[in-house]
């Protein structure tokens, strides 16, 4: 109820503000990463690059409390988008306005150190996703407990199943109640019954009031949870509106 | 950014300071305040013969300072107790006594420099052509001692040739003067300590203004590093410690039986070549190991981390002076762990501890602050070219050759010192030894080229890094 309050008040603050932005990657064939590979070409007279738009001149603005979908084909965009807001990607041109702390779902346990045990890793896990040292003495026993990791915590990640460690790094990063959400695809990890726990979880973190960005290829689940759309194509904004007409359109071509 | 912790951070840093300020002053005085001189003498070479009464030597000196307290003398004593006194009389350009020195010839030693203070200090004037008179009483052939000579020196301070009974020879006497002079350094020292400390000051306020419009730069990065991320970098330091000896029996013993295995096999190696020219061997070998390999530990895991952590940067935000910075304070704890061994040794020699050694903090900060200017250079060179490890290893292997590590500074070229004393790691590695086996603080021209070296390579690191990071993403 009070988001859709939120967003009846034309008031309501602008979370993330993405003025005109665009992201030239230089294609990967023609990356140089030697000195020599460097010094012949520049030798040749053959330093040129073949340049990849991954966006171009994106504008759009989140309000707090919206939940806002981003639809499109393979590669047009949508994680390049929200690499760029996480901050990971500073974009060619244009600029990007946040106003809370981003927590970005996009890999789980990129940080875990195998040699380390569970208990190391949930430490070493937490740093790197900005989580204060008091925050995570605190939720410790909430994440264990949640990640169903038992006994097993003192133990080195490498002896781990891949469910295991899955289900770890999932607790880790979804234990905080972030302002700002950005989601790749909505993560479901473990076994069955794990899965379905992991999933309630992250609408649970999705429909609290968390200002989200999310990108689905899943038509339904789109309609089911975003306020608005953006649909990406070809690094452009094609369409920018009420989540059903957008999706009735994207559905369409 | 966190106003409060950043204010903590900055008023840290001046307390820092200060102390840094105050404490090098009290150790440095002496070396502050004068600067030590001796004249030259040749190597020995030959012996003038007896000196029996009624002869007169006489040798002519350039004053090596402006105030003179003690002459040595090269004597032999034909390895006999000798009876009777030497008298030396030291007489100015004007030709008027200066100082005067009678010694009893028992209390020569023979075969090597003996030091004889004068009764007062004598003061003139630096590079003051002296003439120096030495005679005999109670002396006769069987009962004298006799004195060194060498060949006659050349340059500008070296002195003239003796005469004997006032006929001129081709020899220059193994006699040297002694003394000090004053500087003038340490009577602006507070004037620059304080001036510095304005400046900086004024540089801090004029930066949190700049953030306050908006604008970032450097210390308020660093004010954002320490306010968010210290924690970060806590868990990333001790990551790297605890897994760098994980699987090893020995564990994190190794971080001082390492250091102490390379000395003893360099010492049993060099020690045959070097160890009569290196007062302290041992501790100067070992210091000399200790430094040069957290430089060089600390840049060649630096230098990866970047590249290494490709996983990281490409799916989380932080500030990439973090992985870098966390390298080189996982290495510099590593180096502390190496610094025990080391001391292990000074107390194993019987070197006495001085309160000079202290100043080894400030030492070890200037070099902390070179090795990280030079990671962060190096870290962005390896994120555009790979092959900048492999040149590396090779310029990381020169560079030990050409710091004095584990051979004597003496078997340079005289020609190729000034550039060879322009290597930083020859500045610090030197002064490390200077506080260990001298046991006094260096001349203040020592502490400028470390501020200076330290300084200006770590704004470089520093600037080049924050100019290059966000490329860093588009090439791992």
């Amino acid at each position: 109820m009070e988001n859709q309050n939120d967003m009846q008040n034309a008031e309501a603050k602008t979370m993330i503000e993405v003025n005109e932005v665009s992201m030239h990657f230089r294609m990967a064939g023609d990356r140089i990463n030697s000195l020599k590979e460097y010094i012949i070409k520049l030798l040749k007279r053959k330093l040129s690059y073949k340049e990849f738009v991954a966006l171009d001149h994106v504008s759009f603005e989140v309000k707090k409390g919206e939940v806002v979908g981003l639809i499109g084909h393979n590669g047009a965009g949508k994680s390049t988008i929200l690499k760029v807001i996480s901050g990971i990607l500073r974009p060619t041109s244009g600029n990007v306005k946040v106003r809370a702390n981003v927590v970005p779902l996009l890999e789980l346990g990129s940080g875990f150190d195998m040699e380390m045990t569970g208990r190391e890793n949930v430490f070493l896990n937490g740093a790197i996703l900005g989580y204060s040292e008091e925050f995570l003495q605190e939720k410790y026993d909430e994440i264990v407990a949640f990640a169903e990791i038992g006994e097993f915590i003192d133990v080195p990640l490498r002896n781990y199943s891949s469910g295991m460690t899955a289900r770890l790094a999932f607790a880790i990063a979804t234990v905080v109640e972030p302002e700002i959400l950005i989601v790749d695809e909505v993560l479901s990890v473990g076994d069955a019954n794990f899965q379905e726990k992991s999933k309630r979880r992250m609408l649970e973190l999705m429909t609290g009031g968390a200002t989200v960005l999310f990108v689905s290829h899943s038509l339904p689940q789109i309609r089911e949870m975003c306020d608005r759309v953006i649909w990406l194509d070809h690094g452009k904004v094609k369409m920018f509106g009420d989540a059903a007409e957008v999706c009735d359109a994207y559905a369409a071509g | 950014m966190d106003l409060k912790k950043s204010k903590r951070l900055i008023l840290l840093l001046a307390v820092i300071y200060w102390v840094f300020a105050i404490g090098i002053y009290t150790l440095g005085y002496n070396q502050f305040r004068y600067s030590k001189g001796m004249s030259d003498a040749p190597g020995t070479t030959y012996v003038v013969g007896e000196i029996v009464d009624g002869m007169e030597l006489s040798q002519t000196v350039k004053a090596p300072s402006n105030v003179l307290n003690a002459v040595e003398i090269f004597a032999g004593t034909f390895d006999r107790t000798n009876t009777g006194s030497l008298t030396l009389t030291l007489e100015n350009s004007a030709g008027q006594i200066a100082g005067q020195k009678t010694v009893s010839l028992s209390e020569i030693k023979n075969n090597q420099y003996t030091c004889f203070a004068f009764d007062e200090e004598i003061a003139l004037s630096k590079g003051e052509t002296l003439v120096l008179r030495l005679t005999t009483e109670g002396c006769s052939a069987g009962n004298a001692i006799t004195i060194y000579a060498g060949g006659v020196l050349q340059g500008e301070n070296a002195p003239g040739a003796y005469a004997l009974n006032g006929e001129s020879t081709t020899g220059t006497l193994c006699v040297r003067l002694s003394g000090y002079s004053e500087r003038a350094f340490y009577q602006i020292y507070w004037i620059a300590v304080v001036g510095a400390f304005l400046i900086l000051a004024a540089y801090v306020v004029w930066c949190f203004r700049q953030a306050r419009r908006g604008k970032s730069n450097m210390v308020v990065s660093l004010c954002t590093v320490y306010s968010r991320y210290t924690f970060l970098i806590k868990q990333l330091v001790s990551r790297d410690f605890k897994t760098k000896y994980k699987r090893s029996a020995l564990g994190m013993a190794w971080s001082f039986v390492n250091p102490l295995l390379t000395m003893t096999v360099q010492y049993v190696v060099f020690s045959t070549l070097f160890k009569s020219d290196i007062p302290n061997y041992p501790v100067y070998l070992l210091t000399g190991i200790v430094f040069f390999s957290f430089f060089n530990e600390a840049l060649t895991l630096g230098m990866t981390s970047i590249t290494g952590n490709a996983a990281l940067i490409k799916k989380v935000y932080m500030p990439k002076y973090i992985y870098p910075v966390s390298r080189v304070l996982s290495s510099l704890i590593n180096f502390a762990f190496a610094l025990m061994p080391l001391f292990l040794v000074v107390i194993f020699t019987g070197t006495p501890f001085q309160p000079a050694m202290l100043l080894l903090i400030f030492d070890i900060v200037c070099l902390l602050a070179f090795v990280t200017g030079m990671t962060l250079l190096l870290t962005t060179a390896m994120t555009f070219f790979q092959d900048t490890q492999f040149l590396w290893s090779v310029v990381s292997m020169m560079w030990q050759y050409v710091t004095p590590v584990f051979y004597p500074e003496s078997i340079i070229p005289a020609k190729f010192l000034p550039i060879y004393r322009l290597n930083p790691m020859y500045q610090f590695i030197t002064f490390a030894r200077t506080c260990i086996i001298d046991g006094v603080s260096p001349g203040p021209s020592a502490y400028l080229r470390c501020i200076l070296t330290a300084g200006i390579v770590l704004l470089l690191g520093v600037g080049v890094f924050r100019k290059q990071q966000n490329k860093f993403v588009l090439y791992v």
